[in-house]
């Protein structure tokens, strides 16, 4: 025995404030399961929260670089710091020189109308003397005259047309900052030439107009996020909240109508009600003791010393608490849209249609009651239970503003109709109820 | 030096660093327990990562009424455990060659264990214990727990606790043993 405890010591002591290091990949194993472990166990209250001031800041921080990267390819807004530091600036140049070249030659063919012009009354003078001497031979000639002079110029105008065509073609990418060349060659003396200019400055001007805020494109995706007040017509609840995350997929068949489908997360919260029936020992009224009694000598007749006893018994008890549910649905929805006006950056549009929503995850805690004194405890769950798939009614009003030529900010006020009741032999609520909400998101045009 | 209530709270809180600050101060303390209960390092590791997530996620129950290395110390004895039961069926291949290859000592030999043995000699003797010897060896030598408790813990008999306690003592002896006298005669070949 003594031996045993001598090795038990000798052990002891030898192992005494034994330390290993351990190898790196334990802590970042620690980590890894750590980070798993806390994904499992979302607190969905907070993180609710924190994602919705994620999407919020998300938005605003893409649209804004977005809008900043679109400036750089948006005509009506180039800077004079863009057209002096990027290499389009080379590209102005250049095209600027092809206007130049192309004005001298505009020029120089004005000219030559100025001076068929001007030679014009001194063929006609020479004509009218002619005539009186040589009428027959000077008639030929003036004919011949006024004929080149007017297929000249008639040369002339079209070749104006086809060079001014060419700037203004040229020059599409680079409106405005060229405008005032444009405006330098309409002040040209040419009616002709000032005519061309003003019908293809208004070219000009569509085509910027349309560039500017764009065709709609056929096909749009989009990221929404939806906060949502949920109202399930039952008395005892209060309006709880939800909050959609959805994909949509938008077609736009006609310059009016389109078709927009995708797929959703929602979470809603709802109450749990439960009835917790308890017993115990209370009071449930009093008597008074006779601890001793005295004859008053006086009457004859007794007089009694008492004190207050309480009667105790179990007592039944109800109470009723709530807890904090939260359902998890995917949502398909399929709307058909209808456009209302689309003017310049902003356009707006109102969709309806049906919404599939299949019940996913459900997470109930269970309700939770100490009390010390109770003899007896149970628990009643009073709330139904939700059925799998239910179907909702949806309309909306979308505004769009667009900050790029492909991505445009989305504000939609939503209504949300369920068709049925989404209690299961509904202990709660026969009633559908309905959600208003606010779907915000980014639509990027493809 | 932050102070451990505030380490503490940390961890309570989630954040990552009281956590790293937490595992850096104790790992290697419990990592040392953790050897004597498990056969290698790799093994030792990996209850120790798994004690260490328990002690994180179950943080928010230390009421700091206690020592907290203790409160340490107890989850990674218990993961050790848990370890031993989950393997139990790989260990016994093992251990039935161990007892066969070790079951008969020397006697005269026991009185010979050099009280200064090296902490890590030691360990690597443990950790070639029979898994059933180890477990019992440490409950009851190291972590100071009666029969009766060991009996409990591992779901066996008080008996079989003492025996396996006696066994496993005399397995130790004779590695001990081995190990010193292989030690002194070293030098001896190399002289010649």
């Amino acid at each position: 025995m003594k031996d045993d405890n001598k090795t038990d010591d000798i052990l002891r002591g030898s192992l005494e404030g034994y330390t290993k290091e351990p190898s790196v990949n334990v802590w970042k194993g620690i980590v890894r399961k750590l980070l798993l472990y806390d994904i499992r166990n979302l607190n969905f209250s907070n993180l609710f929260t924190n994602i919705t001031i994620f999407i919020f800041i998300s938005i605003i921080v893409t649209g804004v670089i977005v809008y900043s990267l679109s400036e750089l390819n948006n005509p009506s807004v180039i800077t004079d710091e863009f057209l002096s530091e990027t290499a389009i600036n080379k590209q102005i140049h250049t095209e600027y020189d092809v206007a130049s070249k192309n004005k001298e030659i505009i020029n120089s063919n004005i000219n030559k109308v100025e001076n068929i012009n001007t030679t014009t009354p001194k063929i006609q003078a020479e004509s009218t003397s002619v005539t009186n001497n040589n009428p027959k031979q000077h008639e030929n000639k003036i004919i011949n005259k006024t004929n080149y002079i007017e297929q000249t110029n008639e040369k002339t105008y079209d070749l104006n047309e086809r060079l001014f065509s060419e700037n203004i073609n040229r020059l599409n990418p680079i409106y405005l900052k060229y405008d005032f060349l444009l405006l330098n060659l309409s002040s040209e003396k040419s009616i002709k030439y000032n005519s061309i200019n003003k019908r293809t400055s208004q070219n000009h001007l569509n085509m910027r107009l349309r560039d500017d805020y764009g065709k709609k494109a056929k096909l749009s995706f989009g990221i929404f996020f939806t906060p949502e007040i949920i109202n399930y017509q039952v008395d005892s609840k209060p309006n709880k909240s939800a909050y959609t995350f959805d994909i949509s997929t938008i077609y736009h068949y006609s310059d009016i109508f389109f078709l927009q489908s995708g797929v959703g997360i929602s979470f809603s919260e709802d109450n749990g009600d439960y009835t917790i029936n308890y017993e115990q020992y209370d009071s449930i009224g009093f008597y008074y003791e006779v601890n001793s009694f005295t004859i008053d000598p006086e009457t004859g007749m007794p007089i009694f010393n008492t004190s207050i006893e309480n009667i105790y018994d179990s007592v039944k008890y109800a109470d009723n608490s709530q807890t904090n549910n939260l359902y998890t649905y995917l949502q398909i929805p399929l709307n058909l849209g209808y456009n209302i006006f689309d003017y310049k950056r902003i356009s707006c549009n109102v969709k309806g249609g049906p919404v599939l929503s299949i019940l996913i995850h459900e997470k109930e805690p269970e309700v939770k009651y100490t009390n010390k004194n109770a003899l007896w405890i149970s628990i009643d769950n009073n709330s139904s239970k939700r059925i799998k798939t239910n179907w909702q009614l949806s309309a909306s009003i979308a505004i769009s503003y667009r900050i790029g030529k492909k991505l445009s900010i989305n504000i939609e006020p939503k209504y949300n109709y369920y068709i049925k009741s989404i209690y299961e032999k509904s202990k709660t609520s026969t009633k559908s109820p309905y959600s208003l909400g606010l779907r915000t998101g980014l639509l990027f045009n493809l | 030096m932050i102070a451990e209530d505030k380490i503490i709270d940390g961890c309570k809180a989630g954040k990552r660093r009281a956590q790293n600050i937490l595992y850096k101060k104790y790992a290697p303390t419990m990592l040392g327990i953790c050897m004597r209960y498990t056969k290698n390092q790799a093994e030792a590791e990996d209850v120790l990562q798994e004690s260490f997530i328990k002690i994180f996620t179950n943080i928010k129950n230390f009421r700091k009424k206690g020592s907290f290395e203790g409160w340490i110390k107890k989850i990674m004895i218990n993961t050790a455990l848990n370890n031993y039961k989950k393997n139990l069926k790989h260990y016994h291949h093992t251990d039935i060659e161990e007892i066969e290859n070790n079951f008969f000592i020397d006697d005269n030999e026991e009185n010979n264990i050099n009280e200064e043995i090296s902490p890590e000699v030691l360990i690597k003797v443990i950790q070639n214990l029979p898994q059933g010897y180890k477990m019992i060896l440490n409950l009851f030598v190291f972590e100071r727990h009666s029969h009766k408790e060991i009996a409990q813990m591992l779901n066996i008999s008080v008996n079989t606790s003492k025996s396996q306690l006696l066994k496993a003592r005399r397995l130790l002896k004779k590695k001990l043993v081995q190990i010193n006298n292989k030690s002194i005669k070293e030098p001896e070949y190399q002289t010649l």
